[in-house]
């Protein structure tokens, strides 16, 4: 049918020939006007007579052109442009009030954009691995010790991705301290992984190649891929460094490949990748060792819950099979999910904070659209009279608020990236994926969703209400129908409430935070964070093997004496994991009076070696007994120092001071696995119990702890002195360039050694608390801005009904009411408006607050203090917003307001 | 009280003007809703504006011409032809329209009866 096709080419040729058109228009119809009215001259009236008489029977001659034009173009194109270059004069025509709504609209949708892009780069955005959505984490738990999740050991590993029949493979990773020495000695952090591992994640490298399978096999294991950064950083970003050899953790590696600038795994800290390797008396290859961390890919068409299982059924069978695994499981679960599971809950509840601090926006411009509503009545009634329908009135109208959300969309863009930008630059490190979020398509198009939805939102009711205009009434009444306005100032109403209430829900979780954040700093971490400086070292095993143990042992003593004699430093010490550093290492524990029957029995303890003076260094006070001393040597007594977490849970009703303990179970749980038959753990006399100390973050209990000296690692069959250690520093105040001098003392003993991780405790104690400070900066910025928003709400209402009331005061003070009456006049509307709110927020937020639980420490979700502080703080601020216009009314001159009507 | 005037029913006014034109030739507007008043006895009240838009659309349908010419007072008007595609569709809805009433006449006859 070519009917339609022909009616739309007429109108859409219309469109340009517009001009020439309307001119014939205006021609054909006066034309017919013409001869209306000589027909009526004929008949005899009078020249006046006959022409009212012809525009009678023509009909609105307006009215029947805008119908014409309806005809002849295309409508919802020409009003649509009619409309908006119609709306950008308004806009412009009221300078003030378009910046103000603008301005509103931005800041509203601006934090949305922010939050929203870190939502969809961290939680949404998938891994850029091949169909992630199949990629699962997988990690063994030992319930029975409370240990819910924690790494495997390799043989479990090759027995469950051998026995599986979920996963089309399975990869084992884990971090790697990686000593570069050619040059400059530095240490980055690297990654050992299943040289399938590439192959699973569906990435290849970009140059050269990843590992091949025999690449685990110890002997061939020296080979090395590495990541985009590390090749141009540290070998130029040549293409010939193939094959080449380089010196890492002081042994000589092949490099293989190249990863693509993108490639990061486990996450952006890796720099390079070496094949998971053990020698084959490595103690670190057996089942006691559990610290590898693993991925799987599902096979086609099998669920996590089917995978989650067969895990668990495999973990069983190995219980029974190896007497070491008594009492270990495995689970499984998606993985995306499994890397950003901590910060899940506090990124949606932000994504609900910028919610309502939009909805308090668009509550806002619905109100100063509502405000300008008395003034627009009059122009929409002449629009009316002059032939536009009601549709189109409510749809110029609309087309007037979604310019205001476009162009509030626009600059919401340019606020959010800045936001984002602060956000990327003040988050805490360990936010997962965050550096690589960025404002996306998706980004785009939830902002531009946005938009048009706040624009409905704020558009939609003023546009119904001004589009019921009367229009005889209201050209009668000069625009000032005060029938609409009554109708408007109870949408007002309504509205001041939802912000205040919005704006308490916001600021009970804001405050919330600030209590929370209180009681963390409140906190005895247990040991003393001034002037002490903190840097890891790590000694390749190659040079510094377990099979020698004096060569690590005598190393860190004799740096520890060259430390002490750096003027400024008023001791120095090491230890394996201190305090807020990371890292740890749990054994079994057992007393040698109590020991346990089964294995399964055996409870585990955090194991420590630390030098001499760690405890004095760090501040933690000693309970009872001694500190270690400098003749804790090997050959001497083995002693051990035990927290008081320890004590109370080993010791509750004895002295734990001369006890015999060691950090291993009894010999006759683990008969099979002994060297000989007679071997005999080496036995620890308990010396001393320390303070416990705020180890894993300032909200999280002490664990028993167990602390040896590292030199008595040298004794025989005890464990090997640690080749990994962070020195603790203890200087003068203000000695800040003592890293430099330490570095050089390292360096002095070993000139391939490099340092890491250099920091102050006071910056490990900040850092401890930086994801709760972040949340209650972000936070606590939006509801300041809700607060803010509220609060212009409350004033713009409250002073526009003064305005409108401008006569009724001045009627009302003629008639003797005082400035004192006026004043309570406006102000109780104010108060009672911002009082239900206040109520109707409590309410909310008792209902919402307890989705912040898991933000909170020391302080309940329903906390009374934050709540009536929150309160209170609402109602002085509305007490104020209305105030300021409540005077303005006080100060009508009741002749002039009387006279002005 | 008498109702002077019947409005004209929706969606005849097409006929209605295709077949003035059919019997007096060209035509302005003036004269076409001069000559639908007329035939209608003055029984049919015609706004007489609102024939424009119809005269637009029957001629985006491409059922009738328009050109300027000189109306018999000397005025400028413009003068509307039926084309050949608007002869047959005037038969087409004579029909239909033919049809439709003769449903309605015996509809109702049939009501009065029973």
């Amino acid at each position: 049918m070519t009917s339609w096709l022909r009616v739309l080419v007429l109108r859409l040729m219309a469109l340009f020939r517009k001009g020439r058109l309307e001119q014939d228009l205006d021609e054909e119809l006066s034309s017919h006007l013409g001869m209306l009215v000589e027909e009526n001259v004929r008949k005899g009236m009078s020249r006046e007579e006959a022409r009212y008489a012809a525009l009678r029977s023509f009909g609105g001659v307006a009215q029947v052109k805008e119908i014409f034009r309806e005809q002849r173009g295309l409508p919802m194109i020409e009003t649509l442009v009619q409309d908006l270059r119609y709306g950008l004069r308004m806009l412009a025509k009221n300078p003030g009030f378009t910046a103000a709504a603008v301005l509103t609209l931005a800041l509203g949708i601006g934090v949305n954009t922010a939050i929203f892009s870190a939502v969809n780069g961290v939680l949404l955005r998938p891994l850029p691995f091949r169909e992630p959505d199949r990629l699962v984490t997988m990690w063994c738990t030992e319930v029975s010790r409370g240990v819910p999740q924690m790494g495997c050991a390799e043989p479990d590993l090759q027995e469950i991705a051998g026995r599986n029949h979920s996963f089309e493979s399975l990869a084992g990773y884990f971090w790697q301290n990686a000593n570069l020495t050619d040059g400059q000695p530095e240490r980055v952090d690297g990654s050992c992984v299943s040289p399938g591992l590439f192959r699973l994640l569906g990435v290849n490298a970009a140059l050269g190649r990843t590992f091949s399978e025999d690449e685990s096999l110890f002997g061939k294991h020296r080979v090395a891929v590495l990541s985009h950064k590390l090749w141009e950083r540290r070998f130029g970003g040549r293409k010939n460094v193939l094959g080449e050899t380089f010196h890492l953790n002081g042994e000589l590696y092949t490099i293989l490949g190249v990863m693509p600038s993108d490639f990061e795994f486990p996450d952006d800290h890796a720099q390079l990748w070496m094949p998971i390797s053990f020698a084959r008396n490595d103690p670190m290859g057996t089942r006691d060792n559990h610290f590898i961390s693993a991925i799987a890919r599902l096979k086609p068409g099998v669920n996590i819950t089917e995978a989650r299982s067969d895990t668990q059924a495999i973990a069983h069978e190995l219980q029974k099979q190896f007497s070491e695994n008594a009492g270990l499981g495995a689970d499984a679960s998606d993985y995306l999910a499994s890397v950003v599971g901590d910060v899940r809950s506090p990124l949606l509840i932000m994504l609900g904070a910028v919610a309502a601090v939009l909805l308090i926006a668009c509550v806002n411009v619905a109100n100063l659209l509502l405000s300008k509503a008395s003034v627009r009545h009059r122009e929409l009634s002449v629009r009316g009279a002059l032939g536009a329908s009601r549709g189109r009135l409510v749809r110029q109208l609309l087309s007037e608020s979604l310019m205001l959300g476009g162009i509030g969309a626009g600059l919401g863009l340019t606020i959010g990236g800045l936001l984002l930008d602060v956000i990327k630059a003040f988050a805490p490190a360990d936010i997962p994926r965050l550096h690589g979020v960025e404002i996306d398509f998706r980004v785009l198009l939830f902002t531009a969703g946005l938009s048009v939805l706040s624009a409905l939102l704020f558009g939609i009711a003023p546009a119904l209400d001004l589009s019921r205009v009367d229009i005889n009434k209201s050209l009668r009444e000069g625009g000032r129908s005060s029938t609409a306005s009554r109708h408007t100032s109870r949408a007002s109403n309504v509205l001041v409430v939802a912000e205040v209430m919005l704006s308490l829900v916001l600021l009970v979780g804001a405050g919330l935070l600030v209590r929370t954040l209180q009681r963390l700093l409140a906190v005895d971490p247990g040991f003393q964070a001034k002037d002490v400086l903190t840097m890891s070292v790590s000694l390749p095993e190659a040079k510094y093997p377990y099979t020698e143990p004096a060569k690590a042992g005598f190393f860190y003593r004799d740096l520890i004496q060259r430390l002490k004699a750096i003027p400024g430093v008023k001791l120095a010490a090491a230890g394996t994991a201190i305090p807020l550093a990371g890292g740890g290492w749990g054994k079994y524990f057992t007393v040698e009076n109590h020991p346990a029957v089964r294995l399964a029995d055996v409870p585990l303890i955090q194991y420590r070696q630390v030098t001499p003076d760690y405890f004095r260094a760090l501040g933690i006070p000693l309970r009872s007994g001694r500190y270690f001393g400098e003749d804790d040597v090997a050959e001497r007594p083995l002693v051990a120092i035990i927290n008081e977490a320890a004590a109370r849970r080993f010791f509750p009703n004895e002295n734990p001071i001369g006890q015999r303990v060691y950090p291993a179970p009894p010999e006759q749980t683990i008969a099979a696995s002994l060297p000989s038959p007679d071997f005999r753990i080496p036995r620890l006399t308990v010396a001393g119990v320390v303070g416990d100390v705020k180890r894993r973050g300032l909200s999280l209990p002490s664990e028993p702890e167990l602390f040896v000296p590292h030199l008595q690692g040298m004794a025989k069959d005890n464990e090997t002195p640690s080749t990994s250690m962070t020195l603790v520093i203890q200087t003068a105040s203000d000695s800040s360039n003592l890293a430099e001098a330490a570095r050089k003392a390292v360096l002095s003993l070993d000139p391939e050694q490099p340092v890491a991780d250099v920091r102050t405790m006071e910056q490990r104690l900040n850092a401890s608390l930086a994801a709760e400070r972040f949340r209650l900066f972000l936070l606590g910025a939006f509801a300041l801005l809700a607060l803010l928003l509220a609060a212009i709400g409350i004033y713009g209402v409250i002073s526009y009904s003064v305005d409108q009331r401008i006569h009724e005061i001045g009627l009302r003070m003629a008639l003797g009411a005082s400035r004192r009456d006026v004043l309570s006049l406006i102000v109780e509307r104010g108060m009672v408006l911002s009082l239900i709110g206040v109520g109707l927020g409590i309410a909310g937020a008792l209902a919402l607050a307890r989705f912040l639980t898991s933000l909170l420490y020391g302080v309940h979700p329903t906390d009374p203090v934050t709540f009536l502080a929150v309160s209170l703080l609402l109602i002085a601020v509305s007490l104020v917003a209305t105030y300021i216009p409540a005077r303005r009314a006080t100060k009508v001159d009741p002749m002039v307001a009387l006279r002005s009507e | 009280m008498t109702k002077a005037k019947e409005d004209i029913l929706r969606g005849t006014l097409d006929l209605l003007v295709l077949k003035t034109l059919d019997t007096l030739g060209p035509l302005h507007g003036f004269g076409i809703a001069r000559r639908i008043e007329q035939v209608s006895g003055d029984l049919l009240y015609l706004n007489q504006g609102t024939l424009y838009p119809a005269l637009l659309r029957l001629q985006q349908r491409g059922w009738i011409t328009s050109k300027w010419g000189v109306s018999e007072n000397n005025r400028r008007a413009r003068f509307y032809s039926l084309t050949k595609a608007g002869r047959k569709q005037l038969a087409e809805e004579t029909e239909s329209w033919e049809r439709m009433a003769g449903i309605i006449t015996r509809l109702l006859q049939g009501v009065e009866e029973s």
